[in-house]
């Protein structure tokens, strides 16, 4: 005799565990990018999103070359961070 | 940079003026791990964008629910967003995501038909299946009926009489398009299953069945409710835009006074019909949204496959 039920309760067992393999896998990478450690994010625009000293630093820049461009007064530049040196 | 005493910026010919950035926001990687954890999402569906993730999760779950019946009568527009208002885009809450469902026209039942054959019936049955099929609509998506009607002839009454008197002007007659078995009192549950013992009409057997089991599957759960702070977001928006427009006859005064306020509908941004408001990593309130948005999806499935059932509903004209 051939046990069909054995066969089919073994393959749900194996398909229910590679789901819950796939799941974890999943979970893994959804943590990562939650904590900004997944390699998606260690990008230079992952990295940007995540910095607010970086996209300060392009509003600086940004300001700067306006100002440069259009003789806008320097007042309006976007004042840096604490502990940052003004430019030369 | 060159060193030295000044700064001298680089030169930025040919440099792209502006960048947007497209980012995975915090709400939606946390929503995903929840649908995920929760087994609604399929993990099949995971390409590496917790975004196209989500929606993918969204498409399928109202595919689970009745999906794919909906748009035989209704066209609906499910959106899962950072803000509540989809005409203002201001993030109301930063932890805070928004499932909501607007339908983009209305569905159109003409009932009269119905309503006569069921009188020969017994003369209660129908305002019985009235309630129950516009009723279960109703507790989920707005139906435009004969009451907003004669509301809207109201309003129309009141602006004519400081306009110089109603018979001046041609106001539609919304009370006699209303069938008089419409003043019924409605059956109770037992005298309607009773009667459908007795029942000899298949079709008309079929029709009531359908309705019950419709205003059932309506009642499985109530529609989420709102706090405060989503409530005043609405403060200066029109009413939900309608899903349904139910007349007696086809194109009769309730149709009239539809097609006549359908004109200002949008004059102000409507509230959406339905509003879930999702903490995205608290497994508790995804569940709860997604159990809503699945009644709701069943709902207007039931009452899709239901109207195809009415008689004189699909004549056109």
């Amino acid at each position: 005799m051939f046990d069909l039920s054995a066969q089919k309760v073994n393959a749900v067992r194996h398909a229910k565990t590679i789901s819950r393999a796939a799941r974890e896998a999943v979970l893994r990478e959804l943590a990562l990018m939650a904590e900004g450690r997944h390699p998606d994010c260690n990008t230079i625009t992952g990295r940007f999103i995540r910095d607010p000293e970086l996209q300060q630093a392009s509003k600086i820049l940004r300001d700067a070359i306006q100002a440069e461009y259009h003789g806008r007064p320097a007042n309006d530049i976007t004042p840096p961070p604490p502990a940052w040196l003004l430019p030369a | 940079m060159a060193q030295g005493g000044s700064a001298l910026l680089p030169r930025l010919e040919g440099v792209a003026l502006e960048h947007r950035v497209v980012g995975e926001d915090h709400r939606t990687i946390l929503l995903a791990r929840t649908l995920t954890e929760l087994e609604i999402a399929d993990v099949s569906d995971w390409e590496q964008s917790p975004s196209k993730y989500v929606l993918s999760s969204l498409k399928r779950w109202i595919g689970r629910h009745g999906g794919e019946s909906i748009p035989a009568q209704f066209e609906l527009h499910a959106t899962l967003s950072n803000t509540p208002d989809r005409y203002s885009c201001e993030d109301v809450n930063p932890g805070r995501l928004y499932l909501t469902v607007d339908p983009e026209s209305a569905g159109y039942i003409v009932i009269g038909p119905t309503l006569e054959m069921l009188k020969q019936i017994d003369p209660r049955l129908p305002v019985t299946f009235y309630d129950l099929v516009v009723g279960a609509v109703i507790r989920w998506m707005r139906a435009y009926d004969y009451r907003d009607g004669l509301e809207r002839v109201e309003m129309w009454r009141e602006w004519a009489e400081g306009e110089g008197g109603a018979d001046e002007y041609e106001i539609p007659d919304v009370e006699s398009c209303i069938p008089a078995e419409m003043k019924e009192e409605p059956l109770k549950g037992e005298a309607v299953r009773e009667l459908l013992r007795q029942m000899q009409d298949d079709h008309a057997r079929g029709l009531i069945e359908a309705a019950l089991a419709l205003d059932r599957i309506s009642q499985r759960l109530q529609p989420p409710e709102i706090c405060d702070e989503t409530r005043e977001a609405f403060m200066d928006s029109n009413p939900p835009l309608p899903a349904l427009l139910v007349s007696f006859k086809r194109n009769d005064s309730i149709a009239g006074c539809f097609e006549e306020e359908n004109q200002n509908m949008l004059e102000a941004g409507p509230e959406p019909s339905f509003i879930a408001e999702i903490d995205p990593g608290n497994a508790e309130s995804v569940r709860q949204s997604f159990d809503a948005l699945a009644v709701l999806c069943e709902t207007m499935a039931a009452a899709s496959r239901l109207a195809v059932l009415l008689p004189g509903n699909s004549e056109e004209g």
